[in-house]
């Protein structure tokens, strides 16, 4: 069941009913007026070996026609007490900042990112928590994840489509699968979240929009990860779901905007995860 | 009164019932008067009135809106019982003249209104359904938010701050049809009164108003019967009737609706038929009431209803059912002529059900208020310038704010509580122009285990205790003083004044972002939750226009509220055992100017009116502890209502009403995080959905009369929307599901959602003469 369909059938139902009922197009931007570009950030220091990204851009009109504004006369830093990393501007992706290739994070440790930009100092802090272990593989190919045959009659390849919430966790957590496409040979990297208790509205809109897939045949290797997650970022991802990709049904959350961990009216978020990842070579057993 | 001095001579009483000629129906609010307007009483509820006066001779005049005032002429010498039977006025007929020495019918008391069913039937409703809330929503100061919905705020309250009481019971959803019509059956209705400044000292446990509606108790006389059928209200059937040789009667009502068959015809193809196998969208209900007069002091009446909404949508795999079930037990017993009683035991329960019956994954959610009350009223007539009422009652509420079936860690706590109040109060009059009502009410509510009670710091749970079963665990009281002044200018104007204290124990939590409130959960205060108080002061003026049979007045109103509580952002209301720690309180701010112009006689009756009111709310944690508007802040309505009779047979009636479009939250920007598209509020409630307006019109065409025949029928033609306004009920900022998206293309809009254009309806009514 997707929000899409389900206002759409709610719609043809009451038009049905009553007869007369319909929808029509607005134009949002112009009633709401001007945007503030205030300043957003999306980014995560990990325990990975590797350069770390910090993504800033502007704010834009509620319905983007465009990718929004990058940011790229930024300072930007992230220091977790004793040392502090500087983080500089790709040439080849604007508004993408990041750290030398040899940063690693901690696990305990509390990392501040600061952004200078125009005299003005926006910062946020997040503590890398460690990541619960990994379920067993067969896990993966259980409810609520979605096993089908993509080709008539054939029985070789098989479609793994995920939920973008998996509920009933202890602790929240992302994860995410690499995977080589057996008919593309396209390596696709796809991803969800683990939550604990339930949503309402996620619950039953789970697999609205675009969900990730991936394409396995026996002998895939698949590349999982998985992060740990704060409860700070727990909370963020769970809103942006909310007001997002979850919003449009009977069980909706009240109306706000997401909650962040940046100062001085920026939004977004910065995270800290440790990740532990592991490969395994697709089986049918697994099916099993 | 001919040549007496009331103060010297020995007083005696007159009491009785008024009551309607050709029904025997009592008539509440019926006018009685000696012809001097300082020596005026109206029947109580239950038509009752008591009058005292010295001893001599006098004439009487017994009056009241849309019927013939009846003169009895009578030499007092002792107490006496005088019954009095009204009849109805007839349009065309030569009008009953109003002397200068006859009181003006019915006055209302500070912010209240009444509203005749004849006045419900005649304003054209949606697909040629009557309602009564609807009708209400006319009135200045009572809004809606919506399209075509029955939930109403009044005075800047929530909809959970409305008593909705039938025969005494409480309504806890009055909706039926997600929204669309109310559970008010046109033809079980005799009574409609609604109090939204001043309450009668009987009346508690809600801030806003009060809507005290009563059953018929049907015809005393002769067996009646009638049947209607809309495209909305569907089939309906009334039935009454004298019981044991009229000393009793009875009345039953029930509806049924059949939008199945809609859905059947708009299943063109055969995938579409599969698609609605199985859809369910109807409700029923059922009123039913008799009574029983032992003899002169003693009379039983037993009253119920019963009404369900059943809606499955399976093509949604949604279900959605709801209803209400009350019963009410009323003796009236007459201790003396100047004491009135009536004693009941009333019975309420509602209860809601939202489930997906055919998904992967089971949902499945419920909720339900459970009440018993009991409960006293005395009203006691010293004279006709010194009256008292006093009582009490109690009420058991039983709650289950939120349980399922799919796992009990999910499952809201259960809560027991007892709500009792005691009350007493005087009306009378300090001289001839002025005139006084005080009243105190003191109300206690008691939680009583067994539960859980959790404590929260900031929403997230610090700690939780368990009470055992019958253990009272928390105390919550209020004292709630009233008074009203009135004070008569002239024949034709007064002023009056009011101030009023009230305290709500329960509250309904609810995603309103519509008024269909299928998702209800009434929830009680507690030892974190603290019960609402609002202190309520009122003035206004009133002149009658008597050379037009108009009257006019003018009211403004200021009102606060303490423990007001809304959701903090991104609340979660189901599946959330912990709702209590979502919930934020603060302040509430209402205040307004209501204007209105009303004609209740002659051909042409109708009422005009403006109101400019702002309801606000102010709380830490919410808006950065900013006022923000309330949901249903309209600052500006005008409502017009009027019928005309051309002929006995032919009537038309025209409605309209304008205003302010309520708030919306609309984002006033976005940013992207991980490939979505984020929407950024500037604060609660900032936005606006545009103006609302809409033009009903209706007429009316009654078969001609054969007295030969058994039966009499009429139709009721009508059209909702005659301009066809496109007033969106919301916004929905997704995928385009306009008619002219590109299916193949899909892209992010926003979607103004209407629910009705232009709505010609006939509807078709017959009555057993």
């Amino acid at each position: 069941m997707n929000a899409y369909r389900n206002y759409r059938l709610l719609v043809t139902l009451l038009c049905m009913l009553l007869a007369t009922s319909c929808v029509e197009q607005m134009d949002l931007n112009e009633i709401n007026g001007n945007v503030t570009g205030r300043i957003v950030v999306e980014g995560l220091i990990t325990n990975e070996k590797k350069a770390h990204l910090i993504r800033i851009s502007r704010t834009d009109v509620p319905i983007p026609q465009s990718p929004q504004a990058s940011v790229s006369q930024a300072n930007v830093s992230i220091s977790e007490g004793t040392h502090t990393y500087l983080l500089h501007p790709l040439d080849t992706l604007p508004g993408i900042y990041a750290t030398e290739d040899t940063v690693q994070g901690e696990v305990g440790k509390t990392y501040t990112l600061h952004i200078e930009i125009d005299g003005q100092v926006y910062t946020a802090s997040s503590t890398m928590e460690p990541v619960t272990p990994f379920t067993p593989e067969k896990e993966i190919f259980r409810t609520p994840n979605r096993l089908e045959n993509p080709l008539p009659d054939n029985f070789a390849i098989y479609q793994l489509e995920f939920p973008k919430v998996r509920y009933g966790v202890a602790k929240p957590a992302k994860v995410v699968y690499l995977a080589q496409d057996p008919i593309t040979q396209d390596l696709l990297s796809v991803f969800h979240y683990e939550f604990p208790g339930v949503d309402p509205q996620g619950f039953l809109l789970n697999f609205q929009g675009h969900n990730a897939q991936l394409m396995l045949e026996e002998g895939t290797v698949i590349q999982q990860y998985k992060y740990s997650l704060t409860q700070a970022n727990y909370e963020f991802i769970r809103a942006v779901y909310a007001q997002t990709a979850f919003k449009g049904g009977l069980f909706d959350r009240v109306v706000a905007n997401v909650p962040t961990n940046m100062s001085n009216g920026a939004l977004g978020f910065f995270g800290a995860s440790e990740v532990i990842s592991r490969s395994f070579v697709f089986r049918k057993d697994l099916l099993q | 009164m001919e040549g007496h001095s009331y103060q010297q001579q020995k007083r005696y009483t007159i009491s009785g019932y008024v009551r309607d000629s050709t029904s025997g129906e009592v008539l509440a609010g019926a006018a009685i008067s000696t012809g001097d307007p300082s020596h005026q009483v109206t029947s109580n509820t239950y038509g009752f009135y008591s009058f005292s006066l010295p001893e001599g001779s006098y004439t009487l005049y017994y009056s009241y809106v849309g019927y013939h005032t009846t003169i009895h002429k009578i030499s007092l010498t002792t107490d006496q019982r005088i019954d009095v039977q009204l009849s109805v006025q007839s349009i065309g007929l030569e009008e009953v003249v109003v002397t200068e020495t006859q009181p003006s019918a019915t006055p209302d008391a500070m912010g209240s209104h009444q509203l005749s069913m004849q006045m419900v039937r005649q304003i054209p409703a949606l697909g040629g359904a009557s309602d009564i809330i609807k009708s209400l929503q006319l009135l200045p100061a009572v809004t809606t938010i919506g399209e075509g919905s029955t939930g109403f705020f009044v005075r800047g309250g929530g909809s959970d701050q409305n008593l909705i009481l039938l025969d005494d019971a409480p309504l806890y959803n009055a909706s039926h049809l997600l929204g669309f019509l109310s559970v008010f059956n046109e033809d079980a209705i005799k009574n409609i009164t609604l109090y939204k400044g001043y309450f009668p000292i009987r009346y508690g446990g809600r801030l806003s108003s009060v809507l005290d509606l009563r059953m018929k108790e049907g015809n005393t006389k002769i067996f009646r019967a009638a049947a209607g059928a809309s495209l909305l209200g569907g089939a309906r059937l009334v039935a009454e009737g004298p019981l044991l040789k009229g000393k009793g009667s009875f009345m039953v009502a029930g509806r049924r609706t059949f939008a199945e068959p809609l859905l059947w015809l708009a299943t063109t193809d055969s995938t579409n038929r599969v698609q609605f196998k199985g859809t369910r969208l109807y409700f029923y209900d059922l009123n039913g009431k008799m009574n029983y007069t032992f003899n002169e002091r003693n009379s039983l009446f037993l009253s119920a209803y019963i009404g369900r909404d059943v809606n499955k949508l399976s093509i949604l795999d949604y279900a959605i059912n709801w209803g209400n079930v009350t019963g009410s037990l009323r003796w009236n017993h007459i201790f003396n002529p100047r004491l009135f009683s009536h004693f009941s035991l009333i019975y309420s329960n509602y209860d809601y059900n939202l489930n997906t019956p055919s998904a992967g994954n089971l949902f499945d959610w419920r909720s339900r208020i459970k009440d018993w009350n009991a409960k006293a009223d005395f009203s006691y007539i010293k004279n006709e310038s010194l009256s008292f009422t006093f009582g009490l009652n109690t009420i058991s509420h039983t709650l289950r704010p939120g349980y399922n079936q799919v796992s009990s860690t999910y499952d809201i706590p259960s809560r027991n509580a007892l709500e009792t109040a005691i009350y007493g109060g005087l009306g009378g009059k300090i001289n001839e122009k002025l005139s006084i009502e005080l009243g105190l009410r003191y109300s206690l509510f008691q939680n009583i285990g067994k539960t859980t009670i959790y404590s929260f710091n900031q929403g997230t749970v610090t700690d939780s205790v368990h009470y055992p079963k019958g253990k009272v665990f928390h105390t919550s009281q209020g004292f709630e003083p009233r008074f009203q002044f009135s004070y008569q200018i002239n024949q034709q104007s007064s002023l009056k004044a009011s101030y009023m204290r009230s305290t709500q124990y329960l509250q309904l939590l609810s995603n309103s972002s519509l008024s269909f409130t299928a998702f209800d959960i009434w929830y009680p205060s507690g030892p974190h939750l603290n019960p609402l108080h609002s202190n309520q002061y009122s003035i206004g003026y009133s002149r009658d226009i008597s050379k037009y049979s108009m009257r006019f007045s003018i009211e403004a109103y200021y009102k606060t509220i303490a423990n007001q509580t809304d959701f903090r952002d991104n609340a979660q209301l189901v599946f959330n055992p912990y709702i209590e720690g979502e919930l934020l309180s603060g302040k509430g701010q209402s205040y307004g100017i209501e204007f209105l112009l009303q004609k209740s006689t002659g051909r042409f009756t109708g009422m005009l009116s403006y109101t400019f009111s702002r309801a606000k709310r102010q709380i830490a944690g919410i808006n950065n502890g900013n006022s923000y508007p309330a949901l249903y802040d309209q600052p500006n309505k005008i409502a017009f209502t009027g019928q005309y009779e051309i002929s006995s047979r032919f009537s038309v009636s025209a409605s309209w009403i304008y205003n302010t479009g309520n708030p919306v939250n609309l984002p006033t920007e976005s940013f992207q995080y991980e490939g979505q598209t984020i929407p950024v509020y500037s604060s609660r409630n900032a936005s606006r959905l545009p103006d609302y307006h809409r033009l009903d019109l209706s007429a009316t065409l009654k078969g001609k009369d054969k007295p030969a025949s058994k039966f009499s029928h009429y139709f009721v033609f009508s059209i909702y929307n005659a301009y066809a306004r496109k007033n969106p009920m919301t916004i929905y900022i997704g995928e385009d599901l306009s008619a002219t998206r590109d299916r193949n293309n899909p892209k992010t809009v926003a979607n103004r959602i209407y629910l009705f254009s232009i709505v010609p309806t006939i509807s078709y009514n017959v009555v057993l003469k």
